[in-house]
């Protein structure tokens, strides 16, 4: 799934390791959630955001495909 | 530094949860192989004498309660439903080992065949479970580093074993040289996968 987490944690000058250890997991789940191979918990996500300073919205949200065009249907 | 920390890494507890039904499964099949056997050889009374049998019933009932589904919730349920299959079939097998040890001896329980099915689940989920723990340790030192200090603790240990076995009573110094080797290729196989293991977790360390 893909996330905003890499730009939020280069925002908050934290590398992977210190994002890791201040949630209390492994470097290596950061790194897979920042290339959009692991679909973290809700929990999760929400103490990586609390971590980086940002909305569950700023860091995971993503549009929804074809959103766009059936705005524009709905217009 | 603590030697062991649970891991409180929702991921790697997953990962271990399918490592468990990796195994499982192997054991399973080892299992299904002997009673087979067994109903080849001896026929329905060969399996109903064979004490795995209830292990294997024990342990198979549970999946009947697993669901086919591709509901996260419910894919996680069921992982845990293996691992408790999996701690039955476990508790069944050092069981029936154990009983084999204590009437028989070693080499009776060498003779059954579980004991083949034990030792390669074991051996499986071992390597199976330095994934997670490559992922789980907070080693600063170097992967390299740890492989050479790791082929010297080996290549010393397999020196003197191979030395005092050609020194003992009934072994040549041929004998001491292949037993040295042998725990040399023994010792050598899990280490290099580790360096793998923590060479790919380095390559990927992206600051």
């Amino acid at each position: 799934m893909k996330n905003n987490l890499k730009i939020a944690r280069f925002q908050v000058n934290l590398t992977q390791q210190q994002l890791a250890e201040e949630v209390g997991i492994t470097r290596q789940t950061i790194s897979l959630i920042e290339k959009g191979k692991y679909n973290p918990t809700l929990k999760l996500c929400l103490s990586i955001c609390y971590a980086v300073n940002k909305t569950l919205d700023e860091v995971f949200w993503v549009e929804r495909e074809g959103s766009e065009n059936e705005d524009d249907a709905a217009n | 530094m603590k030697m062991m920390q649970p891991i409180n890494d929702e991921r790697l507890i997953i990962k271990n949860m399918k490592n468990i039904r990796i195994i499982y499964a192997l054991q399973t099949l080892g299992i299904v192989a002997i009673l087979g056997y067994d109903f080849v050889i001896i026929g329905m009374d060969g399996i109903k004498e064979n004490p795995l049998w209830l292990v294997f019933i024990a342990s198979t009932v549970l999946l009947a309660f697993l669901s086919m589904t591709s509901d996260e919730r419910l894919a996680l349920k069921n992982l845990q439903k293996l691992r408790i299959a999996y701690g039955v079939q476990i508790l069944g097998i050092v069981g029936i080992l154990g009983y084999d040890f204590i009437t028989s001896g070693m080499d009776g329980m060498r003779e059954n065949p579980l004991s083949f099915v034990f030792i390669v689940s074991m051996t499986i989920g071992a390597f199976l479970s330095m994934n997670v723990n490559v992922d789980h340790e907070n080693n600063k030192t170097s992967a390299k580093k740890e492989l050479i200090i790791s082929l010297i603790v080996v290549a010393l240990i397999s020196i003197i074993v191979g030395i005092f076995t050609s020194f003992s009573e009934g072994f040549t110094a041929i004998g001491g040289l292949l037993a040295g080797v042998i725990i040399l290729i023994c010792g050598l196989i899990p280490f290099t996968f580790l360096f793998y293991l923590r060479k790919t977790k380095d390559d990927d360390n992206d600051a």
